[in-house]
């Protein structure tokens, strides 16, 4: 880069003489060179006259003028480093010119304007710590939901996989326990309030990570996760109109569900007549509930009464363990998914008006049978400028329907594993639900509904719709007082209404269930019923909508030509309001349109039973309303582009807290500086000729809602509180005088270089972050009367890399660049006082617990055990430690282990990981390969419950591998099926270092095959640019540091396979 | 800039700073509770907290049995370990027996500090607050007796200020330390909330969930009761039987299906439930034999109260729980009053007017006209009658293992309960430290509270 500014410079010195002035035949033009991001002139560009050495350099204001023949179609090439260079024809062109220069990636990471939401800067001249994606990155995947588009490409973000929760993304660690722990998403520069999954990734066109302090604090007490900066697209100023079409179909693999092992039928049955055969059931065939047992435990029991003959047991004992459910569930109700993606941009500009206009369509068919959603976009961005460019006005509509439906539930309850479907004609069999069959059985012909349960009947009888519309219109208005300087009033209306619809008609268990269940037996034997016939319906409504007002001021001039100043200092008021609704409808009629009351408030004797229970009553309301109120300002000031400080800060207040906390409330802050070591005289690295050293400090905050200094309680309406129906409180929160916001302390170390002819390009950055006050549950001695109390009880360390590294391996016909993602980090609690329990600290990962408890000195999400000794030799249990001594005195273990003996395995979260990506470019073709790694993590093995057995619960497939007899514990580490119920036992094992296997593993995440064509004509359509792609993902796990059988990220839920074609056209 | 930055603020001040802005409610259904209708709706949440008992004390007694099969499918280690009365009774570090009754006391404690602090209130919110404020000094006296009952021994008036007790605590402020009282102490502040709230509780309520002052009159009874302070405990049962509670004739009553009283019946004087656990109400878990024996074929409990669940079944389950449901009445009911003062008189050497209050009972538990008085016993029989007539009339209440406690103190009452399961023996000898419960893992290591010895 420094290379090619010298160069410049140089040629125009040698050039200097020739400069002369206007002769005939020629006419002078003059004009101002421009950034396009920010208006802001762009002194020491040059201005040549192209195919001559004439040349010209602009002044401290970006002016120029330059002399050019009348004829002969001169073009002038404007330059610049860090822009696009421009050729503009000028033959027609006669006075004063504006010249916008494009910013031009130095293949860092893409795009090199970053957008924090308040502004947009050119990266050269940010301190902080930005992630950029242009769009051909956020292009690279396909799929519906923008926040996938992140994964793999974005330096310091990691999608957890440890919660269950598919959409659960930290950057740089997580420095929150039970505050928000999501970043924040900002969507054309407001946060933005609705569901994700109305933002649709095709008008997405690039999107800014904000990593630390100087980058995020302008969002001050939400920016403590990191900020999404998305910006979606619109036409640029001067081009013809462009229209873009994308359609791409995605398959995914059928979902497989012998995917996690579980207890095969046979054993399951074993268990049954082992169980049977000591009496186990006798409490549940007697109990007044009826409650249901399995066909085979029905077998053996008509059996001992002499119902069936031996012969005919053993026929059904023999034929139930060569079944398996999970076979019908497979042909019944899984099956690949499809989702279809199309969308269609019209965007251009003139001088003074500037639009884009665009319409997406979603289609998913999900992998079970019968439910569907989709997705309609429509999204249309103007701006007007007036004033001879001084004003301008811009405004954006926005509008989303989603819809999905669902008609099948996966049937649920089953008494065993090997129960059927489906006869051998397909005809859906009854596997009775709730109750037993032996009850069930006869209910048609007292007068009941039938009470028995078809799973296979129900397939696509459910009713269940969902609705929603997302509006968001924005208007901006701009005026520059001068150049450089402008005034801004930014607002943002949002609204989004939803709808639900679910229809349970009597085809449906469910409500046959109520119905038979509220039945009244009166005096004489008659029966009444209490919940009318006909269908239950639920319906749904919620409405949201926020305002957002934002007035600020904006100063980017330069001086003198080496100082620039880019400052900006504002306000900005928010209010979200939710309202939503919920009821229900009894003895619905779909065709008349007619329901029938019923009533709430007796207590009815239920007829299975005869216990006392209210109807379901499942009308509520709820309404929550946050109001923001913020300043801040932030300013930048560069010295010859060498030297960069920057300073921010923001003070939030809101209603959440309570007014105390507001007053307490620390304004968040930020400074930072940079140096381009590299434009220093004393730099001699010809092979590393650019070279920045940049360095952050400062704090970002973060918000919680389920806190507040003052005791509340939650109103439980008088439904609700079923004995007395009087209106009653739960207590939500104990007092909290003390309570302040979570804040954040920032330090972030990066250097920026790119080698000689690019081979090498990226940055490494170093940070630190510090969470200070976050809000923690303390254990608290029960006799207070709360057993957790939340306050500002903890804090947390985090240190971390993050190393983005671009190679450009041929640049040749044949292009290869790689582009390596490393990010490493080290999370520890500090200072959190109290200590928990063992059982609480071994309880985290594996589907136990959700919420980890901390633990001073080690990662918030860490996986820790109870130290192993093995399996008994005489009985097969499992043996833990007890002062140094095996022992199975579980309760002496799980309550009192000293904390210092769990045994540490690590992070329950990845500390390193990251991708590498190989781009191949050759001709039209184009191949690109994610390689992905997470290491150094532990996950827990899904726990192997023999208390869930004792009560018909279908188990985890270890129980093959259990030891059975003495001699077995040499081969096996799982634990003999105890005789009796011992809950403490599955918790020990399930807790023990044996069930915590290493997380780390690298993945062949995707691969992306594109060919494309530029302005050619295909089928007599004439293309601008046509591309048409393949796309695989989750194509399997490479290498994995387990011998367990187990992926770790994905021990229940499969990562299903998915292939995706597409075309991508440009008109 | 620095003047239009100005002018942005007060724009921005004007929209916002007139009308409390930021002070809009986050939730709907979020409250700070400070009016009295919030306050008494903290009282009044009744979903398995404020009106629920904790259900250990039912466990250890000889009110029920079960068989090997019952006994293994008792849904936790706490219910298995307290029916065979084992060293160790807790699996997990915090006990809902314990946990509840002092998460009663910070409700109760939340509305007093804030009934308190109400100031400026015209004559019937003035009475409406004394009536909160009553109830709340009923219901934390109510939890600190159900905690006194399991975890701190039987209480004597000659050692009751040497021994451990619970902690109390007064204030809701939940971050203030507080250890164990002394059992002198414990009763203390029982008897003194207890003697507040019967002067503010109002004469009647809407439901029995919320205690009238006939129902502060009778715990202080079943109180002073349990502390064998026989005078103290007459006089205040009679004191609440002069609002004029009545009896419920069990002639009325229609024996049916797994339930056969209605919920909120005339007789209750305070609705409460034991904290419901499975085996409660399982058809293993039975009548002790002996005990169903007792009641005659005359006596309509017999009907009432149990049936056979089944023909094989080994024994007879219960179905008479006030609460006309699955969970175990624990309240205060008339009947208890009677069989107080029947007790009382009898100790206080009015045997004759003992067993007039007896028979009074008994005239509405048997057949209609088939009632034959008792009279013309001595002081030990008719003691021996009222005590065996008692364990009749309260049966699954909850009341057994506090009147082991006691009963245990005298000699010729005392009793050793055995039990037998999967072939081995078990047995609770009188005065056992086994009738003292655990104190909870977790309040040992964080509250430091000294461990019970059992």
């Amino acid at each position: 880069m420094k290379k090619y500014l010298l160069l410049n410079w140089l040629f125009l010195l040698l050039t200097a003489g020739t400069l002369q002035a206007q002769q005939p035949g020629e006419k002078t033009l003059s004009g101002t060179v421009l950034s396009q991001v920010d208006q802001t002139p762009l002194p020491g560009a040059t201005v040549v006259l192209k195919g001559t050495t004439r040349g010209k350099v602009t002044d401290e204001n970006g002016a120029f003028s330059i002399a050019v023949p009348r004829s002969g179609n001169p073009v002038l090439v404007f330059s610049f480093v860090g822009f696009a260079t421009q050729e503009l024809e000028v033959g027609n062109v006669e006075g004063m010119m504006e010249i916008l220069m494009e910013t031009e990636g130095i293949d860092l990471a893409g795009v090199e304007i970053v957008s924090t939401g308040y502004q947009e800067l050119p990266r050269e001249r940010a301190t902080g710590s930005f992630a950029s994606l242009d769009e051909t990155l956020v292009n690279r995947r396909v799929s519906t939901g923008i926040l996938d588009r992140l994964e793999d490409v974005t330096p310091g973000l990691v999608f957890n996989r440890d919660r269950g929760r598919s959409d659960d993304i930290s950057i740089r660690g997580t420095s929150t326990i039970f505050s928000e722990s999501q970043p924040l998403v900002v969507l054309d520069n407001f946060p933005y309030d609705g569901p994700l999954e109305s933002i649709n990734p095709n008008d997405v066109e690039s999107i800014t990570v904000l990593k630390d302090a100087a980058a995020a604090s302008i969002w001050g007490a939400r920016a403590g996760n990191g900020v999404i900066v998305i910006t979606t697209k619109n036409g640029k100023r001067n081009t013809p109109t462009q229209v873009t079409f994308t359609a791409n179909v995605t398959q995914i693999e059928e979902q497989d569900p012998f995917y996690a092992p579980t207890i095969s039928p046979a054993d399951f049955l074993e268990v049954e007549q082992d169980l049977f055969s000591r009496g186990l059931y006798n409490s549940r065939e007697n109990s007044r509930n009826k409650p249901l047992l399995s066909p085979g435990v029905e077998t053996l029991i008509a059996l001992r009464d002499g119902e069936i003959t031996q012969e005919e047991a053993d026929r059904r004992l023999t034929a139930f363990a060569s079944q398996d459910v999970r076979n019908d569930l497979a042909r019944y109700y899984y099956r690949p998914a499809l989702q279809q993606q199309y969308a269609l941009g019209i965007r251009g500009g003139k001088d003074q008006h500037v639009y884009g206009l665009s319409v997406g369509y979603d289609k998913n068919l999900s992998g079970t049978v019968g439910n569907d959603n989709s997705r309609l976009t429509l999204n249309l961005k103007n701006y007007w400028n007036f004033l001879n460019n001084r004003l301008r006005l811009q405004t954006g509509l926005y509008l989303v329907n989603g819809q999905s439906n669902r008609r099948t539930d996966l049937p649920q309850g089953f008494s065993a594993n090997y129960i059927l479907l489906a006869d051998g004609q397909g005809n859906p069999l009854s596997v009775g639900r709730g109750y037993r069959e032996t009850f069930t059985d006869g209910a048609e012909e007292l007068g009941l509904l039938d009470w028995r349960y078809y799973p296979l009947a129900e397939l696509g009888n459910l009713i269940n719709e969902q609705e929603y519309f997302d509006f968001r219109g924005n208007l901006g208005l701009s005026y520059e007082l001068s150049k450089g300087w402008t005034l801004d009033a930014l607002y943002q209306y949002w609204e989004n209404n939803g709808r639900s619809w679910e229809l349970n008609d009597e085809r449906t268990f469910y409500t046959r269930d109520l119905i038979n269940s509220f039945t009244q037996v009166g005096e004489d034997g008659s029966f009444s019923l209490a919940v009318p016939k006909g269908s239950i319906a639920d319906l749904g409504e919620s409405r949201s909508e926020s305002h957002h007002l934002r007035f600020q001021s904006t100063l980017n001039r330069t001086w003198n030509g080496r100082h620039q100043v880019a400052a900006l200092a504002g306000a900005e008021i928010k209010s979200v309001d939710g309202l939503s609704n919920q009821s229900r409808f009894y003895g619905y009629d779909d065709e008349l349109g007619s329901s029938l009351g019923v009533d709430y408030v007796t207590r009815f004797r239920r007829y299975h039973n005869q216990s006392l229970a209210n109807i379901p009553y499942r009308n509520s309301h709820t309404g929550n309303a946050d109001r923001f109120l913020s300043y801040y300002a932030n300013a930048s000031y560069t010295l010859d582009k060498k030297y960069t400080l920057s300073a921010s800060a923001r003070k939030d207040a809101s209603n959440i807290f309570g007014v105390e906390a507001n007053d307490r409330g620390v304004p968040l802050w930020s400074v930072g500086g940079s140096w381009v070591i590299s434009e220093e005289g004393f730099y001699k690295a010809d092979w590393m000729p650019y070279l920045r050293l940049r360095t952050t400090y400062g704090y970002n905050g973060n918000i919680n809602r389920s806190v507040s200094a003052y005791t509340t309680a939650n109103f439980i309406g008088g439904n609700n509180n079923f004995l007395t129906r009087l209106p009653s409180y739960a207590i939500q929160n104990p007092p909290n005088p003390e309570l302040r916001w979570e804040r954040i302390k920032i330090i972030n170390l990066g250097l920026d270089f790119e080698s000689k002819n690019g081979f090498l390009s990226g940055s490494i950055e170093y940070y630190n972050k510090t969470g200070l006050d976050l809000i923690g549950d303390q254990p608290f001695p029960t006799s207070t009367g709360v057993s957790l109390f939340r306050g500002n009880f903890a804090d947390t360390k985090t240190q971390g890399v993050d190393l983005l590294l671009n190679f450009k391996v041929l640049d040749k016909e044949l292009k290869w660049n790689q582009m390596l993602i490393f990010n490493w980090l080290k999370e520890e609690v500090t200072g959190y006082e109290v200590k928990a329990l063992p059982l609480q600290y071994t309880g985290f990962g594996g589907g136990g617990e959700t919420f980890p408890a901390p633990l001073t000195g080690y990662p918030l999400f860490s996986i820790f055990s109870f130290p192993w000794a093995g399996l008994d030799g005489d009985t097969g249990d499992p043996l833990g430690l007890e002062d140094g001594e095996p022992s199975s005195n579980y309760n002496a273990i799980l309550n009192a282990t000293p904390v210092e003996d769990l045994v540490y395995h690590g992070s329950a979260r990845p500390t390193v990981f990251g991708s590498w990506i190989n781009n191949f470019a050759w001709r039209g073709f184009s191949l690109s390969v994610n390689i992905s790694y997470r290491l150094g993590y532990f996950v827990r093995r899904q726990p192997l419950n023999y208390n869930s057995l004792y009560q018909g619960g279908i188990i985890h497939g270890d129980y093959a591998k259990r030891w059975m007899e003495p001699g077995d514990e040499a081969l096996t580490t799982v634990p003999s099926f105890p005789q009796s119920q011992v809950s403490n036992r599955d918790n020990f094992y399930n807790r023990s270092e044996i069930m915590v296997i290493p997380g780390d593993h690298i993945r062949l995440q995707d691969v992306r095959l594109g060919y494309s064509l530029e302005s050619r004509k295909v089928l007599g359509i004439g293309f601008r640019s046509l591309e048409v792609y393949g796309y695989a993902n989750n194509l399997g796990v490479i290498w994995k540091k387990t011998d367990s059988y187990e992926d770790p990220d994905y021990q229940t839920n499969q990562a299903l396979t998915s292939l995706s074609l597409g075309i991508r056209a440009g008109f | 800039m620095k003047k239009y930055k100005f002018q942005f603020l007060a724009i921005l001040l004007l929209l916002v700073g007139c009308d409390g802005f930021l002070d809009e409610k986050p939730s709907k259904s979020l409250v700070v509770p400070q009016t009295l209708a919030e306050l008494q709706g903290l009282l009044d949440n009744t979903n398995f907290l404020m009106n629920d008992s904790p259900a250990l004390v039912f466990n250890g007694t000889d009110d029920f049995w079960t068989t090997d099969q019952g006994f293994q499918s008792f849904n936790s280690i706490p219910n298995q370990s307290s029916y065979i009365w084992e060293e160790e009774i807790f699996d997990t570090p915090q006990a809902s027996d314990w946990l509840i009754p002092y998460r009663q006391v910070f409700y109760a404690n939340v509305v007093l500090e804030e009934a308190k602090e109400m100031n400026q209130v015209n004559d019937s919110e003035h009475e409406e607050r004394d009536e909160l404020i009553g109830r709340a000094l009923f219901m934390r006296a109510k939890a600190f007796f159900d905690l006194a009952g399991q975890f701190a021994p039987v209480y004597r008036e000659e050692s009751a200020s040497g021994l451990l007790g619970v902690v109390i605590r007064t204030k809701p402020k939940i971050t203030d330390k507080q250890g164990r009282t002394t059992l002198q102490e414990t009763y203390d502040q029982i008897l003194g909330d207890l003697n507040e709230a019967v002067g503010l509780l109002p004469e009647t309520v809407v439901i029995s969930t919320r205690p009238t002052q006939a129902a502060g009159q009778a715990l202080l009874a079943r109180v002073y009761l349990s502390m064998s302070d026989y005078k103290m405990a007459n006089q205040w049962a009679k004191a609440s039987l002069e609002s004029g509670a009545e009896l419920l004739d069990f002639n009325e009553v229609m024996p049916s299906g797994n339930f056969s009283f209605a919920p909120f019946n005339k007789e209750t004087l305070y609705y409460s439930v034991l904290n419901g656990q499975l085996f409660h109400y399982s058809n293993l878990t039975f009548v002790d034999q002996e005990l169903f024996d007792s009641y005659d074929s005359l006596d309509l409990r017999k009907e009432l109260y149990y049936r056979k669940p089944n023909e094989s079944a080994m024994g007879y389950v219960f179905r008479g729980s006030f609460s006309g449901d699955y969970a175990l009445f624990s309240g205060l009911s008339t009947g208890e009053m009677y069989l107080i003062l029947a007790e009382t008189e009898i100790r206080l050497g009015r045997i004759k007017e003992g067993l007039a209050y007896l028979n009074q009972l008994m005239e509405k538990r048997y057949q209609l006209g088939e009632f034959q008085p008792w009279e013309d016993l001595d002081q030990t029989e008719a003691l021996k009658l009222v005590l065996k007539e008692r364990r009749k009339e309260l049966a699954f209440r909850g009341l057994r293992w506090n009147d082991l406690r006691r009963l245990n103190l005298e000699p010729a009452l005392a009793k050793t309960l055995t039990r037998t399961v999967n072939e081995v023996e078990y047995s609770l000898p009188p005065n056992s430290p086994r009738y003292v419960f655990p104190i909870p893992e977790d309040e040992l290591q964080l509250n430091g509270l000294e461990p019970n010895i059992r």
